[in-house]
């Protein structure tokens, strides 16, 4: 992973986690769309397909290969990212096999060399008003992996949560997330067992997580348990 | 000078748990991490690199998860004997 596409990473996705974070929303889209060149070796292309009301547009694109096979789409009244944005589900494009269920987008894709594309709905979380974005391959199969597939779920998350900004601000009607009072009151339990540590030993926090570790892999426990262990009894010499 | 012990990529350590992201991220929480689950899945993907006590905590993570299952700690650490 090139350094430049680690920075871009870092921006996005610090920057969509942080619903008051100052960005620029319509820069930050654009970075998405060329951070689509990490989903796989073989993407060459990455668009945003919006519908308002009957009406589809492509507000952001990586470059004019992208644009041009979302307006062919268009022109031909159907294809995988109108399909995507319409029906919010993920649709999958073999341009061998997929020829008869989307012609005119096929003809098009083939002209310009691309062989698959995935398009994935973005969760707008607004009434009227859908999208999907799109993944365009130079080879067949280029986003059928695993790892493609999770770092496009990942990139289209992402862009989701900015489309929407700021629709999706926390409302007091926002259900808590299951699980997180109970993870935070084990986070509590470790942040203990380090105080414990770092006031015995004169360690930093990072230090002391680290002992924590070191004893769970050497006895094979849950670090819980440990932790809980120096909280009740002291740093003692096993916790070395 | 990073090094990366023996054993299992974060990724699959992932990939083998059969976990979800939000599950993972729950643990995360749980081991004092305090990066959003966006940014989690990025250091997991290889998107961005963690540095070596960011690494850590997700494999630590990832490794209560095989603790419960009966596995021993398959997820490598980095650099382990620096984060003590």
């Amino acid at each position: 992973m090139a350094v430049n596409s680690q920075l871009q990473w870092a921006r996005l996705v610090r920057a969509v986690s942080d619903p008051e974070a100052a960005a620029d929303s319509d820069a930050l889209l654009r970075q998405a769309v060329e951070l689509s060149r990490d989903v796989a070796p073989d993407a060459v292309g990455c668009s945003v397909t919006a519908l308002d009301g009957d009406r589809f547009s492509t507000p952001v694109y990586s470059g004019q290969l992208a644009l041009d096979l979302d307006r062919a789409q268009y022109q031909a009244g159907d294809g995988p990212c109108m399909a995507a944005a319409r029906e919010h589900r993920f649709h999958n494009f073999d341009a061998a096999t997929d020829v008869d269920r989307f012609p005119g987008f096929a003809e098009a894709a083939v002209e310009r060399g691309v062989r698959s594309s995935i398009s994935l709905p973005l969760p707008l979380g607004s009434p009227g008003r859908s999208a999907a974005i799109n993944l365009y391959g130079s080879s067949r199969y280029a986003f059928d992996a695993e790892r493609p597939r999770a770092v496009a779920d990942l990139l289209a998350r992402c862009v989701a949560t900015l489309m929407s900004r700021p629709a999706r601000l926390a409302t007091p009607d926002d259900q808590p997330v299951a699980g997180l009072e109970a993870a935070r009151h084990r986070a509590w339990l470790i942040a203990e067992a380090e105080d414990v540590l770092m006031a015995d030993r004169s360690l930093d926090r990072p230090a002391a997580m680290g002992l924590l570790i070191r004893r769970s892999r050497a006895e094979n426990r849950s670090i819980f348990e440990i932790a809980r262990e120096v909280v009740d009894n002291g740093a003692g010499e096993a916790a070395l | 000078m990073t090094s990366t012990e023996p054993g299992m990529s974060l990724q699959d350590g992932m990939r083998l748990s059969g976990m979800s992201y939000p599950e993972l991220w729950l643990r995360h929480i749980s081991v004092s991490g305090t990066v959003g689950e966006l940014e989690l899945e990025a250091y997991v993907l290889g998107l961005l690199v963690p540095d070596n006590f960011q690494h850590n905590l997700i494999a630590q993570a990832l490794n209560e998860y095989f603790l419960e299952v009966g596995q021993d700690h398959p997820v490598a650490y980095r650099d382990a004997a620096s984060t003590g």
